[in-house]
């Protein structure tokens, strides 16, 4: 056996019918239901265990700057899907144009999730005020961690796809922030328009 | 290209998107609207169907158009399903000990108030 460097084997193989990469990335997904899952089904038994109190401190949350973020996250999901379609066609070019319009519409989510942090903890409302509240800031704070990964990786593909390169990678972090955004879709309704009930 | 890309044919993701933006809207003005009526019971349905309802039509959209779930392998709907099953079974296993107020050593449960007065403000 010699001591040269091997290329990763599993790049060009095939498990369950699917490319590896994007198998790993459905796997990613599948745990990250967990996660996310865990604790959005705890935070519900609470919310019905705590039903009016808890209400109460729902009003709290601004309902505006989520409706917003939930705004920003769709419009980003469009783009995504629109780079992925682009990289389908093998317009690398196009493909890297939609991500970084992507990475800048993540941004806009984290300096509106900054300033409702702000705003909430001047009036009072800090993560240890309450368990509503240290449920809202671990929730949203996993979630806003999550943007950022994604933000990350996608500069770097889309840094690779504007040279042609990769382009199946577009596929992968498009499943992968299409999942952020379903995460938001439920914690939206979840922390700002449910406190009627 | 030598990726194995999920087919994009016949798929209109404009619309798609616009039908997202309109439920949006839907989810936002629903629970607003619901605020308003007098019954009580019919509130909480407004409320329910306008907000988790529409969650839940969204994240079949995002899922099965964005996602391209719809054209995906069974194995990963299969995949997605198992982890969902898993978490209902654990919510179904603990939920009991959340929700239900009797039970043994829950005197403490009975004694607790919630606090009376709001955060103060600190600016």
């Amino acid at each position: 056996m010699g001591n040269s460097f091997q290329p990763p084997i599993a790049t060009g193989r095939q498990t369950a019918g699917l490319p590896s990469g994007r198998l790993g990335t459905w796997w990613l997904v599948a745990s990250e239901i967990v996660i996310f899952g865990g604790l959005i089904a705890s935070f519900v038994m609470y919310r019905l265990r705590h039903g009016e109190y808890w209400a109460l401190q729902a009003e709290h949350t601004k309902l505006y700057a989520g409706a917003l973020n939930t705004f920003i996250l769709l419009t980003s999901s469009y783009l995504v899907v629109c780079a992925h379609q682009a990289a389908h066609k093998g317009e690398g070019r196009k493909a890297a144009k939609f991500l970084y319009q992507t990475i800048i519409l993540g941004g806009c989510f984290l300096c509106v999730k900054a300033y409702e942090y702000n705003a909430e903890i001047s009036a009072g409302f800090g993560p240890l005020s309450d368990l509503f509240w240290t449920f809202y800031y671990t929730a949203t704070g996993i979630h806003g961690i999550h943007v950022v990964i994604g933000m990350i990786t996608m500069g770097v593909i889309a840094k690779d796809a504007s040279n042609g390169r990769q382009l199946q990678r577009v596929e992968c972090i498009g499943i992968y922030w299409h999942f952020v955004d379903v995460v938001w879709i439920f914690l939206f309704p979840l922390f700002y328009i449910a406190s009627g009930i | 290209m030598s990726i194995q890309s999920v087919t994009h044919k016949k798929m209109n993701y404009r619309k798609v998107y616009q039908c997202l933006i309109v439920l949006l809207v839907i989810s936002i003005w629903g629970p607003v609207y619901a605020l308003e009526l007098e019954n009580r019971t019919l509130s909480v349905l407004v409320v329910l169907l306008t907000a988790f309802g529409i969650a839940t039509v969204k994240t079949f959209m995002v899922s099965a158009w964005f996602m391209h779930l719809k054209t995906e392998k069974t194995f990963v709907s299969r995949l997605l399903l198992v982890c969902i099953a898993f978490m209902i079974l654990l919510f179904a296993g603990v939920a009991p000990d959340i929700l239900l107020p009797e039970g043994v050593n829950r005197e403490l449960d009975q004694n607790y108030s919630y606090p009376k007065e709001e955060p103060k403000n600190i600016k």
